[in-house]
């Protein structure tokens, strides 16, 4: 998890934040950075990335802070800020350029270091645990995988924040899972007859 | 035909899925076994453990976050601005020689430079000849950091004009310091937010030259 659970945050010191008061900022900021930091890099598998989106993140909290009121609701607000910037910088050129990968508009096919021509053997193995099989997936694909099955975001939510639509969302949720079952190594029985004698089998 | 992934993800989650998919499921081995799979990846996602930022970047945020006051029409970088700054620095220098109250620990809506001071660790106790020391090190420091022509981002320019306008208002107190009869405690607290400054400066140009090139 990114641990945006764990974000509790005070009522007083969200006020004094309201404030302008740096020090309650201080504060918030040690309660939500790890969990921005967890959700930029496990979705931009990049450290000088993950620390560029914790500052701009940071600095919108400072900044708009004066518009959430509910304690309640920080922790989901300070995570759709980090997702949003995390997803711009999946859209910026540079990362494109770093992560060569192409979605066609029905989101039908995207390819990647991570998607067609794994260099690991160990991955070729399927030995690989969780967070390497996650960092060989497509940019992408990797994104939803995680907003969805970890940050617990909707297929209507991810295909919105990402411009596209909830079918895209779906489908690259499946290609993510079918991808990361070959990495994790899961066996694979695709080819087994259905023993059902059922006729829709 | 077995069920495929994005059925067997409707399955999993609870969402409609057609009932001879369903029934189907429920009597086939190898389907089962692949939404145990599907449940299984999503338990080993969700216990990732949680990444600790490699380092703190609190004190780069907090300066940035200054940009705002730029940004309706206060700059620093003003004459009018540096003369006024000068004004209300000599009150509080005034004020804070019969208080003794630190400059670092003002409160922010005293002195924006107080939100540079507060979240770097500068040295309470620490003697005038180890600040003066410790300013030298950290000019050496910058000066040996790489001058690039690329272009950067207009809000980490912003930002470091503003800390060189604040230390050389600081610098312009420092010099007049006899002229205006200050104490060994004001001094000593103009050297630290020297200090402090110098080194918000230093890691502002730290993370450019880490930042990526758009």
């Amino acid at each position: 998890m990114s641990g945006f659970s764990d974000c509790n945050v005070d009522a007083a010191i969200l006020a004094r934040a309201r404030r302008g008061d740096m020090k309650a900022h201080e504060v918030l900021y040690r309660v939500y950075g790890g969990p921005v930091y967890t959700l930029a890099v496990r979705m931009l598998q990049n450290p000088a990335h993950a620390d560029d989106v914790l500052q701009e993140t940071s600095i919108e909290v400072i900044r708009k802070i004066d518009t959430i009121r509910d304690e309640q609701a920080f922790p989901g607000w300070v995570k759709r800020i980090a997702v949003n910037k995390c997803l711009a910088h999946l859209r910026s050129a540079w990362h494109r350029l770093a992560s060569p990968s192409i979605v066609t508009e029905d989101g039908g096919r995207e390819t990647g270091q991570g998607a067609d021509d794994v260099p690991d053997s160990d991955a070729a193995a399927g030995n690989l645990d969780a967070e390497r099989a996650l960092a060989l997936l497509p940019p992408i694909t990797r994104a939803v995988v995680w907003l969805y099955d970890v940050e617990g975001y909707t297929h209507q939510e991810i295909g919105e924040m990402m411009g596209r639509t909830t079918s895209f969302s779906k489908s690259q949720l499946a290609r993510a899972h079918q991808r990361l079952r070959d990495l994790l190594g899961f066996a694979d029985e695709g080819d087994e007859k259905c023993t059902q004698t059922q006729s829709n089998c | 035909m077995h069920a495929n992934t994005e059925q067997l993800l409707n399955l999993r989650d609870g969402e409609p899925t057609a009932p001879a998919i369903r029934s189907h499921v429920e009597g086939c081995d190898v389907c089962r076994s692949r939404l145990h799979d599907l449940r299984q990846v999503r338990v080993l996602l969700r216990g990732l453990p949680v990444v600790k930022p490699p380092r703190d970047l609190w004190g780069t945020v907090a300066v940035a976050s200054l940009q705002r006051p730029a940004t309706r029409g206060f700059h620093w970088g003003s004459g009018l601005a540096i003369a006024a700054s000068f004004v209300l620095g000599l009150a509080l220098l005034l004020r804070m020689g019969s208080d003794d109250t630190d400059p670092a620990e003002a409160p922010l809506e005293t002195t924006p430079a107080a939100t540079v001071a507060s979240v770097v660790k500068s040295g309470n106790g620490v003697s005038l000849p180890t600040l003066q020391a410790r300013s030298r090190k950290l000019e050496a420091l910058r000066a040996a950091m790489p001058r690039e022509s690329e272009v950067q981002r207009a809000g980490t320019a912003m930002t470091i004009a503003e800390l060189e306008d604040r230390i050389a208002l600081v610098d312009v107190r420092l010099h007049a310091a006899d002229a205006l009869g200050l104490t060994e405690a004001q001094r000593h607290a103009l050297w630290k937010e020297r200090v402090n400054l110098m080194q918000s400066l230093v890691q502002v140009e730290y993370a450019r030259l880490q930042s990526p090139r758009y």
